[in-house]
């Protein structure tokens, strides 16, 4: 049985954040799903995911701009912050990097490497101090 | 005019000399009187004498010793001396007075008479003999001048020349001297030579100035000035006098003066003289042109006239420059014209040497660069363009691959999902549910985007007819209706009752207004109420539709860039709703496919939008009938457009078109032609196949795919006429084939059937 990580979906395009959502059930995870960049700060604050899966292209804010305040906040500032985008290019993975996200995956993402990667986070707790992780 | 002539009289006796005197008075010489051998010594060392007469008897020294010493004096060693005595005597043989060098002994008294014409002898000797010697210096001095002078006789003989500077013309004297000299002018002078020769010798002892070209012995011409004197009445000349100088060398530097003046004059460049003050010395018609100044308002001016007042440190530099004999090449700048506006230039600035090598000025060639200049920004404009349309295509890909890139997403999570075991049966029908959604919706934007990319290139074929477009509205917008009431929306329609004709698919055109309706609805953010209008404005020949919402508008920087593929206003709201970003691209391509024109407005964010899309209007149906009429009479005016790139055969099949009374245009290319067509609208093409460029195939399928010209009737004119040529014309679209050369009764029964 695997930790239970606690795993935040962002996505604005439903069918993708749902089914997304549902996978990551099948897979023995804590998932929430939100559609946007605001209402993902909001919840973030108080589910603390472990993992966030982040969609760059947001209507309203911005992923990177999601990202960067994850980082900037206590209670999200360690988390693994995964970008899930249609964007491959060299800069893009750049932007990526520079804004604090942990990992960069091209959609579609391949289900058996997003498994691989979940079951290699460590779980934060209280006693883990709030670092900002970079590669 | 000659000179007087000098005697000698000595004798110590003063009346004797005053008898002597006397004597020879009447041969009017110039009598000079010594009364002793010692004076008669230094009168002849001081002058020329005709001759002496010598008194034998002197006091002093004795008229013998006298002869000698005269004979011993340089000067007067030759000079005739006549003795003269009272006796004679054994003291004074004649003998002796001979061997002295005594020309003749006279006995006093002297008979007047012989003693004058003996005188007389010795006077013309002594004439002849200075004569002769003038002669002489005269002929050694020009011998070395420059000059030469001819002496002609009445008819252009040449009887002398002097000196024999011949040599310089290539001629022996014998080529020369005896000819006529008319023969050796050039034969353009001849007829000017000739008149003056003639006024000459009308008009004894004047003189007349010519230049003319002697030929020289080598055939090449030399030209002289030459100043000519009718002296045949002269008896010391008796010819006409032409004094001639080699003028070839001016004649050679005024020739190269002409050329480099015809040649800066007829130069396209500005050429500007200027001297060391900076004062403008000459202005050619190139810099006339340039400048707007003509040579008059310039000249003596200062050629800071033409320097841009803000540019004035340009000068001292160059004022130095030029005395150290720097040159500049092509440096550039501005000028200011005579109208106040600028020009740009190129300069070449030299100095200007005098003869002797200082530096007196400077020569300044300008060339205007605008023209180059502007081609060059018009490249690198270009340049600009092709770099942003590179970019633009660029961006579009990865838009693209992103866009695709979102619907594979759930797919392929729905997959994994479909696999897990721990998937439930009512999981599972969801989640099939969501992905036949996904394929669909995937299908749904290749499909758009095939569309647009088929209509960007050209490739898509309208089925275009006739239509009218307040019906096709008022259907189209009835139909979409419903998803607009869903969206708790309002639709207005203002269409007018009567048709509004235009050539156009009406799949096509309500799949335009279907898109605009859609955006309406995706864009209204609360907004209430979409307005669909129809109008017809016949004056500029437009039928105009239009689509107004109360939506959420559109900011004024976006409005420019709104139909290019997927970059629009929010772009991701859009694609929530599963658009693509298409919609409008293929709004506008399509109907500039139609001859159209579609434009947005908006007052801006929050205020709504509008989209104006305008169309050709069609001629009324009646008149149409009237032109493409299937009934005869065979004699219906016709507009008939004629492309055929060989203009006589052009030219011909229009007189015969217009014989049998019809309207003609010819076109002489296939590009031509399609644009003719598609202005003029014709009732008939007849097309030539063998056009150069774009041929006649191209022709009718360019003609088909356009609205505005499809239902044209189209004749192949070929030299081909076998069953495989007229196979392909039909396949490209024509409608008849006929073999050149056109039979004009075939014509005619081809133009006035249906």
């Amino acid at each position: 049985m695997p930790p239970s990580l606690r795993i935040l979906v962002v996505e604005d395009l439903r069918d993708s954040a749902d089914s997304m959502a549902f996978l990551l059930k099948l897979w023995g995870y804590q998932s929430a799903v939100v559609y946007d960049g605001e209402r993902a700060l909001e919840v973030a604050a108080t589910y603390r995911p472990d993992v966030v899966l982040l969609d760059i292209g947001l209507p309203g804010m911005n992923g990177y701009k999601v990202a960067r305040t994850l980082r900037a906040l206590p209670g999200t500032a360690s988390a693994f912050i995964v970008a899930i985008t249609g964007y491959g290019q060299k800069a893009d993975v750049e932007r990526c990097k520079e804004a604090g996200f942990d990992r960069h995956f091209l959609k579609p993402v391949d289900p058996a490497e997003l498994q691989r990667l979940l079951a290699n986070v460590p779980k934060h707790g209280a006693e883990v101090e709030p670092t900002a992780i970079t590669n | 005019m000659a000179e007087p002539v000098n005697i000698l009289l000595i004798d110590d006796h003063e009346a004797n000399l005053l008898a002597l005197e006397v004597v020879l008075e009447p041969l009017g010489l110039n009598l000079v009187k010594a009364g002793s051998g010692h004076d008669a010594l230094r009168f002849l060392r001081e002058d020329d004498f005709a001759v002496v007469l010598l008194d034998v008897r002197l006091d002093g020294m004795n008229g013998f010793e006298v002869a000698q010493r005269i004979r011993s004096q340089e000067r007067s060693q030759h000079v005739p001396i006549i003795f003269l005595t009272a006796y004679e005597s054994e003291d004074f043989p004649p003998a002796k007075a001979y061997v002295l060098g005594a020309v003749d002994y006279l006995v006093k008294p002297v008979v007047p008479e012989i003693l004058r014409a003996k005188v007389a002898v010795f006077i013309d000797l002594f004439q002849n003999a200075r004569l002769r010697q003038s002669e002489r210096r005269l002929r050694a001095l020009l011998a070395n001048a420059w000059d030469g002078i001819s002496l002609l006789d009445r008819d252009g003989t040449i009887v002398e020349n002097i000196p024999d500077n011949l040599h310089r013309l290539g001629y022996r004297r014998d080529e020369f001297v005896g000819h006529n000299g008319f023969q050796f002018l050039h034969p353009d002078d001849l007829s000017a030579v000739a008149k003056t020769m003639g006024q000459l010798l009308q008009a004894p002892g004047t003189k007349a100035t010519i230049p003319y070209r002697l030929r020289r012995k080598d055939g090449s011409w030399c030209w002289v000035e030459a100043i000519g004197v009718n002296l045949l009445d002269d008896p010391a000349v008796q010819a006409v006098v032409v004094n001639y100088r080699d003028v070839s060398e001016q004649k050679a530097a005024e020739q190269m003066r002409a050329e480099l003046a015809a040649i800066v004059a007829s130069s396209d460049d500005a050429i500007i003289g200027q001297d060391l003050q900076g004062i403008i010395t000459s202005w050619n018609k190139g810099a006339e042109r340039l400048y707007g100044y003509t040579a008059e308002e310039v000249i003596g001016k200062p050629v800071v006239l033409l320097h841009p007042p803000e540019n004035p440190d340009e000068l001292p530099n160059l004022l130095e420059r030029l005395p150290r004999g720097e040159r500049v090449e092509h440096f550039e700048t501005v000028r200011v014209r005579k109208d106040g506006s600028h020009v740009d230039v190129s300069l070449s600035v030299s100095p200007i040497h005098d003869g002797k090598g200082t530096i007196v000025g400077a020569a300044k060639i300008a060339r205007d660069v605008g023209p180059r200049k502007r081609m060059e920004e018009a490249l690198r404009r270009q340049a600009e363009e092709l770099t942003e349309s590179h970019r633009q295509k660029d961006q579009f890909l990865t838009m693209l691959a992103h866009e695709l890139r979102n619907p594979l997403a759930p797919l392929l999570t729905g997959l994994h999902i479909l696999r897990h075991p721990r998937t439930t049966p009512e999981v599972e029908e969801q989640i099939r549910a969501m992905m036949e959604r996904q394929v669909r919706h995937v299908s749904q934007l290749v499909d758009e985007l095939l569309d647009v990319s088929r209509i960007l290139h050209g490739k898509v074929q309208l089925r275009s007819d006739r239509l009218d477009l307040a019906r096709l509205t008022r259907t189209a917008a009835e139909d979409r209706r419903a998803v607009l009431e869903q969206a708790q929306m309002t639709l207005l329609l203002d269409v007018p009752a009567i048709p509004v004709w235009v050539m156009g698919d009406p799949k096509r055109l309500t799949q335009v207004l279907n898109n605009l309706l859609d955006n309406a609805v995706k864009f209204a953010d609360g907004g209430r109420k979409v307005t669909v209008r129809v109008t017809a404005d016949a004056e500029r020949g437009r039928a105009v539709l239009s689509v107004r919402d109360d939506g959420s508008g559109i900011e004024a920087d976006l409005l420019p860039r709104l139909f290019v593929p997927f970059l629009q206003a929010d772009r991701s709201l859009d694609r929530s709703r599963g658009g693509l970003g298409l919609g409008l691209a293929l709004v506008k391509g399509l109907v500039e496919l139609h001859g159209g024109s579609v434009a947005a407005s908006s007052a801006g964010p929050g205020r709504g939008a509008e989209f104006t899309i305008r169309l050709p209007l069609e001629q009324e149906p009646a008149a149409l009938a009237e032109e493409s009429a299937e009934l005869p009479p065979p004699k219906k005016r016709l507009r008939v457009l004629v492309i055929e790139d060989n203009r006589d055969a052009a030219d011909s099949l229009r007189l015969l078109l217009e014989l049998l009374g019809h309207e003609v245009r010819v076109a002489y290319s296939g590009l031509e032609g399609v644009e003719e067509a598609r202005k003029w609208r014709p009732g008939v093409v007849l097309c030539d196949i063998g056009l150069p460029g774009l041929d006649g195939y191209g022709v009718a399928r360019e003609l088909r795919l356009n609205p505005t010209t499809s239902r044209v009737r189209l004749l192949a004119l070929t030299g081909y006429g076998a069953e495989e040529d007229r196979r392909r014309s039909s396949e490209a679209g024509f409608d008849f084939h006929v073999v050149k050369p056109a039979d004009p009764a075939e014509l005619s029964k081809l133009l006035a059937s249906g």
